[in-house]
């Protein structure tokens, strides 16, 4: 079954590169010799390998020196603005790349402080983990009247309730998948600050609210889903 | 470390030992002679690494840089493994700041109407450099340092700021993914 | 030798029993518990259900020929009992929770429901309707049809050759799909999504930090929806494409194999644009990151 081999294909760029422990190698060796897919695999894996070493260098287009040559003397690290030149096709391929308008920040007043949600609600439970007290549900984005900014009140509430019956449960777990609970709802957080952060610059934006909006309900569902499973 | 990562500068070593001696004097013409000699090499890797489209600003930076930092340059490695990692460095570290400054100029140019009708359908299969680009970012840097350049996974661990276990697990999703383009 | 036994049938004559033993005595609900013995087999007929609630370990489910559930691989320090509930089949350990490694077959059509906090499940087969939800484990999904549900908070997901609704949820690990049709819906946090040879009239693929890597295609009238806060999307269609495209980032590039003409664009809002006939809408989407619609 395809399944069963992917333990197998997953270690063969090590074992092609030569990083698998002797033993480990040996079992790959072994079990190659058994199976003719994941065999296919390491061939196609060594042809990749013998193509990326066999690429041509080329020299740029056109001859860089005597721009090279009249500017000998900036350090470009050392410089915070580089002078835009005149403009020129993005891509030479056949393919299209541009860009949007990168965020320009007069990072705006968003104000995403802890004590506001102290002010607003009861604490996470004392648990005696450093992580867990250390935690406050939304603390990470709500503004000083607990509330996330532009979203109904109730939103935050039920946020912050569930997220709190989710910590209170979250000391009966190991501690990697209570670490890796607790970097999981960091990873939406910062998403969702992000995402607050941004509208803040663009308020405007039906993508960005509606992005937010998105963020916010995978943070629910994702404690719902916690609180769920932590039951079973 | 492999050789690959190494610059191939002058077919001789003490030619590029002398050019080296007499650009950190202020020699431009001797800077000239080992820009000539390295600059596909760099040129390419800034392509890899950035894409087409910001190569050659990246690629005259290197030199910029290099120039200034030529006194920094002990002889205690080849000089061109000391310049492909100054390289790789300066990439890594720029592109993003100068994506944005073409973001900013593009648009303002109407960029999108221009480039409307220049980019049509291409051929069904991708040469291999082109699939390379389309790799997503992490998995594109791991796979141009380590199977192009030839770094170890330690080496482009320190470069990219990742764990060397990540370095790993990228390089293989990217020849897993490239796999899929051989034509064979 | 081989015991075959009716749990049907036995769960008719069988007086429910409350608060009873597990073993032995009766199982949840008060119907009895067959112990799933090797060469233990149990009947089992349309309109039933398995149920795995409280095993740890490792669980592998494959299909079996015959209309029975049969254990066929070796359970670690326990050995699990059925218990039947009306048409419900539930696994019981000897003590409350079970563990150990487990394998059952099953016949191709029973709905299959697992539930736990730390388990890796493998099931190979299974045409009936799959759920499978676990706190902590993976998930490798092999030739499943239907209705399937997989979802783990710590691990990662697998799916290979499926065909149907299909929701995979890992939260904090990588979820990778290949060979697929239907309704795909994927989703992680912490984790990149890669989904290979799909092709579906709705494919959404949602993470929050990773790449999202799509190669596939998207049936005419279709959506195919990519999304990340942090990361890449990168979606491989075929050059013959017909949809109508929205592309947005907030801090990010894009870049077309496609032909991409647009009377106006404003920096800030989505980028739209027709391919081909325009009849699917393929949504593009990444906060920061760049966003690549390429052909293959």
């Amino acid at each position: 079954m395809n399944g069963r081999h992917d333990p197998w294909i997953d270690r063969l760029s090590e074992f092609l590169d030569g990083d698998l422990s002797p033993r480990e190698a040996q079992a790959v060796e072994e079990h190659l010799q058994a199976c003719p897919s994941c065999r296919a695999v390491r061939e196609d894996l060594e042809e990749v390998r013998r193509r990326a070493r066999a690429l041509p260098d080329r020299e740029p287009a056109r001859d860089l020196w005597p721009d090279v040559r009249e500017r000998l003397g900036e350090d470009p690290l050392a410089e915070k603005i580089i002078p835009l030149k005149q403009g020129r096709p993005a891509s030479t391929g056949r393919s299209a790349r541009f860009s949007f308008s990168a965020p320009q920040a007069a990072a705006a007043a968003m104000v995403l402080l802890a004590g506001g949600w102290l002010a607003g609600t009861t604490l996470a439970p004392e648990q005696g983990s450093v992580t867990l007290s250390d935690r406050r549900p939304n603390a990470e984005f709500v503004g000083l009247d607990g509330n996330i900014p532009g979203f109904p009140g109730a939103l935050s509430r039920e946020l912050a309730s569930l997220e709190r019956r989710v910590l209170e449960g979250l000391d009966e777990l190991e501690p990697t998948t209570r670490a890796t609970l607790l970097r999981n709802l960091d990873v939406i957080d910062r998403a969702i600050r992000e995402s607050l952060d941004a509208l803040s610059r663009e308020p405007g934006s039906d993508y960005l609210r509606g992005h937010l909006g998105g963020a916010l309900e995978r943070k629910r569902a994702y404690l719902e889903r916690m609180s769920t499973l932590m039951e079973a | 470390m492999s050789t690959t990562s190494n610059l191939a500068v002058n077919p001789s070593p003490t030619d590029e030992a002398r050019d080296v001696r007499l650009a950190v004097g202020g020699d431009a013409r001797a800077f000239e002679r080992i820009y000539r000699s390295t600059v596909p090499k760099v040129h390419s890797l800034a392509r890899r690494l950035a894409g087409e489209a910001l190569a050659e600003d990246l690629t005259q930076e290197v030199y910029l840089r290099a120039w200034s930092r030529l006194h920094t340059f002990r002889g205690e490695a080849r000089f061109g493994t000391w310049l492909h990692r100054l390289a790789v460095n300066l990439i890594l570290s720029r592109r993003e700041t100068l994506r944005k400054h073409e973001a900013r100029e593009v648009i303002g140019e109407g960029f999108l109407e221009r480039m409307a009708g220049r980019v049509g359908l291409g051929g069904l299969s991708m040469d291999f450099e082109k699939a390379m680009a389309t790799l997503p970012g992490r998995a594109r840097d791991v796979f141009v340092l380590h199977d192009v350049e030839g770094y170890t996974h330690d080496e482009i661990a320190e470069m990219m700021g990742i764990s060397a276990g990540t370095s790993k697990s990228q390089l293989h999703r990217a020849r897993m993914l490239l796999r899929r383009v051989l034509d064979r | 030798m081989r015991i075959l036994l009716s749990l049907g049938a036995a769960a008719a004559l069988a007086a429910p029993v409350a608060d009873a033993p597990r073993m032995g005595g009766g199982g949840p609900g008060g119907g009895p518990v067959v112990e799933l013995a090797p060469d233990t087999v149990v009947d089992v007929g349309m309109g039933d259900e398995l149920v795995i609630e409280t095993w740890r370990g490792s669980l592998t489910v494959r299909v079996g020929e015959d209309d029975e559930v049969r254990m066929a691989g070796g359970a670690g320090v326990e050995t699990p009992g059925l218990a039947r509930s009306g048409s419900v089949l539930r696994l019981v350990g000897a003590e409350r929770r079970g563990s150990g490694d487990l394998v059952l077959t099953v016949p191709r059509w029973l709905p299959v429901r697992i539930h736990s906090r730390s388990l890796d499940v493998e099931v190979d087969g299974m045409g009936g309707g799959v759920t499978v939800e676990v706190l902590e484990g993976d998930l490798r999904l092999a030739s499943v049809t239907g209705s399937v549900e997989a979802s783990t908070l710590d691990g990662e997901i697998e799916v290979t050759d499926a065909d149907g609704d299909l929701r995979l949820t890992a939260l904090d690990g990588d979820v990778t799909l290949r060979r697929a049709t239907g309704q795909v819906t994927v989703q992680s946090s912490d984790g990149d999504l890669e989904l290979e040879e799909v092709e579906g009239a709705e494919v959404s693929a949602v993470t929050v930090d990773g790449d999202v890597v799509f190669r596939g295609g998207v049936t005419p009238g279709g959506v195919l929806s990519l999304s990340t806060h942090d990361g890449d999307v990168s979606a491989w269609l075929p050059a013959e494409l017909g949809a109508e495209v929205e592309v947005s980032t907030f801090d990010g590039s894009f870049q077309s194999d496609y032909r991409v003409q647009t009377r106006s664009f404003r920096a800030g809002s989505p980028l739209h644009f027709t391919v081909g006939d325009g009849s699917a809408r393929i949504v593009l989407q990444s906060f920061d990151g760049d966003i690549r619609l390429l052909t293959w």
